[in-house]
């Protein structure tokens, strides 16, 4: 395969301590290799980037852009899609709407354009997870791979209860070999069985579930357990009990304390960092200097945002009764659906404003995040698209981190009251290139455990994602020069050079087969499809790539 | 795009395949055992009496792969001439896609982007107007499972299981045992709401006789009495039903636990079908501040969800996709199959697995004889004139596996049990979609 040199560029590279260094990059066979002994050796081409800044490609660690909801989402809103953004067929490429919910060819096409070759949709119900695969041999260009639900599952509540975790561990093991999936997910734990038995949630990590005598508690460890003692890459990824609830950092703290020391990643912890009553609203407030401190004293925590932008969206989770407490807010459409394999299902339009106390003060805590976690590696860019914003206001985002200026700008023009609620207006931080280096690419990789991404080491996957510098920052991170994937040169000045298709991550946890007996009795006799045509054999995925599971 | 196949057994000896997959109804029960001997498919087990004799009477077919204006000939030859006419049409329409497999139905789509065209499905009259509805009020609903373990109340609306999804009561809903529901039937209450007492109604508590066109005002005084506004008596007279008997329904409907609403295509096929399916929408979302309801549609053709959901993540929009501007543009009625035609709006058609085209009015099916018409199908023709190009492939499920989409959007993997001299859609598709690649760059 061809060689390639990416020459003279000024290299942001985290993981391997390169920080604005003007290095060469050779590329062979879609991987990144040491710069050849020999000055004999020649480039099939040299991509002269001088003056350029060369990062590893973008890895966005949480986001829905496949499987039975996002699709769902995307049939709701016609009108989010008719003046927005047209994806134009080109001879290689693909038509395709954006809006906040953009089809799939679009979705790969516009993060690719970003510069981010890597993403993963957060919340697949494991009864969708053949669907989520299809939508993503559909989503060119970048890498990918999805997290099941599993925090309101019938089978695992049932072995809490009886006292058998080995079969809770065999059990999650079992369901990401069945789905292709990659990590493993908890939604609101408890919260959705309620929702469905009841028609109400659940407020406390020690009430009891519906039909289960088990606590949210109980099921949040016994899985983020099992996930430690498979030494799966990623940890148990915890969307918190009572999301968007004034007062719910309290919950949020609880979850991080009811991990006692094990691995866990606490996602779009923006929607679970407020202070002030559920019944009055002129009490909401921030929380985030103290759950800070927890994550900055704490190295088994990690985080990603969730961070609101001003904008029209689509709210959409597995917390269905998330979708109904948002449905009586907003008023508008609303869809809700509950699935076997046991997940549930929210959608509503949603816009944020900035005129709104609230919505501005969920700007500035996403902010706060950013800037009181001290070090990086502990926190990931996300708007939880399209929950908080689309994917698409990334480099506002990253604007808005390194230059305070614009954040005071933002400041102005939202309620002024809510500076007496969140501690943005006193926070001087501003990002450097290295450190939205790591938010954006090395953090994400090293959270998920992916050894090839977010770096620019020999061995790494040759994703590399190179701007030309520019004073507008927001303008620079939109629109890169050149984008690799895989070694292929994939995006330039924003065109579609190569719509390559990427692969799946997968993972393989070995677990008991003996097991296998009373996880297949009870799926015959409980679900609808047969656990033969449930399984999702390797044919079936496509191009993939197991990532190992270390036993040191 | 991946298609996984078992290899189909080469010898002659009786073969068994488990979990077969039946694409005869929406159903699309996944645990069907086929014995297949000869090429043949000798017994059906755990299948319904249609399932069955679908099985069982699949023909060896000895037609031609492919036919250019009549004339036998082969794939190849074929595929050219219906490239040919694909791109020397300024506005093809490509139609159909509810017989085939999701991944048929994937290259589908592509052929219409490259080519520019507009791309409709047989959703677009019936159960089209659930897109409409889920577009103005969204949906409250659930997986077949979730019924199967928790409904303990059942609505079956416009509908007719026992004749039409035969094994739907057992499997997914009324008869069937679940999680929360031990004693299956027992646990359940069950009514018919319909305008004549069809053959589930045995099956039911009470039967609720509607006059026909009246199931919105029906929904509509039922939404009504759940907020505490007292009903026009007149709507009594215009449903058939005494205002006791709903004013009773709705506080058993309010005790439920978990309710469910399957509405047939007494709601789905009947006239302003968008507003029957919104109206019971509504009545679901309602409900669901007194308690636990939802509702999705029971009835569907083989893997008509399954183009929903591909036209859906493909473009942004289940139905109505016009290409022609190069990137996609939904409106209902605009760019609906059946008007189009009769508007003489395309100047070529590729129907592609369309099953019986019963929305087709006279004026469509007359201005198909005048324009180049390509068919790809498993079965027998659909058109009176004959086609430009006929394309003849083997049967989705039988011959070629693939995946399908299940009533409540549920994917599903086939497993062929016997062999076809013919290609399948797929496969056919495919070759079209790289020549028309080909052509264009020539171009």
């Amino acid at each position: 395969m061809s060689l390639y040199l990416i020459k003279g560029g000024t290299l942001y590279d985290p993981k391997n301590n390169i920080d604005g260094v003007q290095e060469d990059l050779w590329i062979q066979d879609g991987k990144i290799i040491p710069s050849p002994k020999s000055q004999e050796t020649k480039p099939d081409k040299i991509y002269d980037v001088r003056s350029m800044v060369v990062m590893p490609g973008g890895v966005d660690m949480h986001c829905h852009i496949a499987g039975p909801k996002v699709n769902t989402a995307r049939k709701l809103m016609p009108e989010d899609k008719r003046n927005a953004l047209k994806i134009e067929r080109t001879a290689i490429t693909r038509s395709g709407t954006t809006g906040s919910v953009p089809s799939t060819f679009a979705t790969g096409y516009l993060y690719a354009g970003l510069g981010y070759t890597t993403a993963f949709d957060a919340a697949i119900p494991p009864l969708g997870s053949r669907h989520a695969h299809e939508e993503l041999q559909d989503t060119p260009i970048i890498d990918k791979g999805f997290y099941v639900l599993t925090g309101n599952n019938h089978y695992i509540m049932k072995k809490i209860q009886s006292g058998e975790p080995h079969l809770v561990k065999s059990y999650l093991a079992w369901l990401l070999h069945a789905t292709g999936g990659y990590g493993v997910k908890v939604v609101n734990p408890g919260g959705v069985e309620v929702w469905k038995s009841t028609g109400g949630n659940i407020s406390g990590m020690d009430e009891s579930v519906t039909h289960f005598d088990v606590t949210p508690r109980q099921i949040l460890q016994a899985i983020s357990r099992s996930v430690h003692e498979m030494k799966l890459p990623h940890a148990v990824h915890i969307h918190c009990n009572n999301l968007g609830i004034p007062g719910n950092a309290s919950t949020t703290l609880e979850t991080m304390h009811a991990l006692e020391g094990a691995r866990g990643h606490i996602t779009h912890i923006q929607f679970h960092s407020y202070g002030g009553h559920p019944d009055d609203q002129s009490t909401f407030c921030s929380r985030v200097p103290e759950l800070a401190d927890y994550v900055n004293s704490h190295d088994n925590i990690s985080v990603d945002v969730g961070q609101v932008m001003f904008s029209k969206t689509t709210s959409m989770t597995g917390d269905g009764p998330l979708g109904y407490f948002l449905h009586k807010v907003m008023g508008r459409k609303w869809y809700s659906g509950d699935t076997e394999l046991e997940a549930g299902c929210g959608i509503v339009p949603i816009e944020y404003k900035n005129k709104s106390f609230v919505h501005s003060l969920q700007w500035a805590i996403g902010l706060e995040w950013y800037l009181l976690v001290e070090d990086p590696w502990k926190i990931a860019m996300s708007t939880d698209h399209p929950n908080g914003a689309a994917f698409l206001a990334y480099p506002e985002i990253i604007a808005l981190l390194m230059d305070r200026q614009k954040r005071e700008e933002v400041l102005k023009t939202v309620p002024q009251k809510i500076k007496d609620h969140c501690t943005l207006a006193d926070l001087h931080r501003e990002y450097s290139l290295n450190e939205i280096a790591i938010i954006t690419r090395a953090a994400p990789a090293k959270i998920l455990g992916l050894e090839n991404k977010g770096h620019l080491g020999p061995g790494a996957d040759a994703d590399i994602t190179i701007y030309n510098p520019q004073d507008d920052l927001q303008k620079m991170f939109e629109i890169p020069r050149y984008v690799f994937q895989a070694g292929e040169l994939v995006v330039e000045d924003g065109e579609i050079r190569t719509p390559s298709s990427g692969k799946v991550f997968c993972v393989r946890p070995e677990y008991d087969q003996e097991h296998l007996k009373d996880i297949n009795s009870w799926f015959d006799k409980n679900y609808t499809i047969q656990f033969n045509n449930y399984k999702i054999d390797d044919a079936f995925l496509g191009a993939h790539e197991i990532i190992s599971i270390k036993h040191e | 795009m991946s298609l996984s196949q078992e290899p189909i057994p080469e010898t002659n000896k009786l073969k068994v395949i488990p979990d077969a997959t039946c694409t005869h109804c929406g159903c699309l029960c996944d645990d069907l055992v086929l014995s297949v001997e000869n090429n043949k498919v000798v017994e059906a087990t755990n299948s319904c009496e249609a399932g069955k004799t679908y099985f069982l009477n699949q023909q060896t077919q000895d037609e031609p792969e492919a036919l250019i204006e009549g004339k036998p000939t082969t794939y190849p030859e074929a595929i050219d001439k219906a490239v040919e006419i694909l791109l020397a049409a300024k506005n093809p329409l490509t139609y159909g896609l509810s017989e085939t497999t999701t991944e048929a139905q994937r290259v589908a789509v592509a052929i219409t982007d490259w080519v520019g065209g507009i791309i409709d499905t047989t959703t677009s009259i019936g159960r089209g107007s659930s897109g409409l509805a889920i577009q103005e009020v969204g949906e409250v609903t659930c997986s077949l499972g979730e019924i199967k373990n928790r409904a303990d109340f059942i609505i079956y609306w416009g509908a007719n299981p026992v004749k039409n999804q035969p094994r739907h009561l057992s499997r997914y809903s009324l008869l069937a045992e679940g999680e929360f529901l031990p004693n299956g039937r027992k646990d359940r209450t069950a009514i018919l709401i319909d305008v004549k007492k069809n053959e589930t109604a045995k099956e039911m508590d009470p039967f609720l006789k509607v006059k026909p066109g009246s199931d919105f005002e029906l929904a509509w005084t039922m939404r009504a009495l759940l907020k505490g506004i007292d009903p026009d008596p007149s709507v009594e007279k215009k449903t058939g039903i005494k205002l006791d008997l709903i004013k009773n329904l709705i506080d058993q409907m309010k005790d439920a636990k978990y309710g469910a609403i399957l509405f047939g295509a007494g709601i789905t096929h009947s006239p302003g079908n968008e507003l029957n399916r919104e109206s019971i929408h509504l009545l679901t979302r309602d409900l669901n501040q007194f308690t636990r309801w939802v509702s999705r549609p029971i009835s569907s053709q083989g893997n008509a969800t399954g183009a929903d959901n591909v036209l859906t993540w493909s473009t942004g929009y289940p139905f109505a996709v016009s290409m022609g501007r190069g990137y996609p543009r939904f409106n209902p009625g605009e760019f609906t199959a059946p008007g189009l035609l009769a508007r003489k709006e395309v100047d070529a058609a590729f129907m592609i697995s369309t099953g019986p085209m019963l929305n087709f009015t006279q004026a469509d099916q007359e201005y198909l004889k005048t324009i180049p018409v390509i068919e790809l199908s498993s079965g027998v023709s659909q058109f009176k004139a004959q086609p430009s190009v006929s394309l003849k492939s083997s049967t989705y499920g039988i011959h070629s596996a693939g995946t399908v989409y299940r009533m409540d959007h549920v994917s599903l993997p086939l497993r062929p049990s016997l062999k076809s001299p013919y290609k399948s859609e797929f496969e056919i598709l495919k070759m079209i979609e790289e020549k028309v690649l080909i052509k264009t760059k020539e171009k």
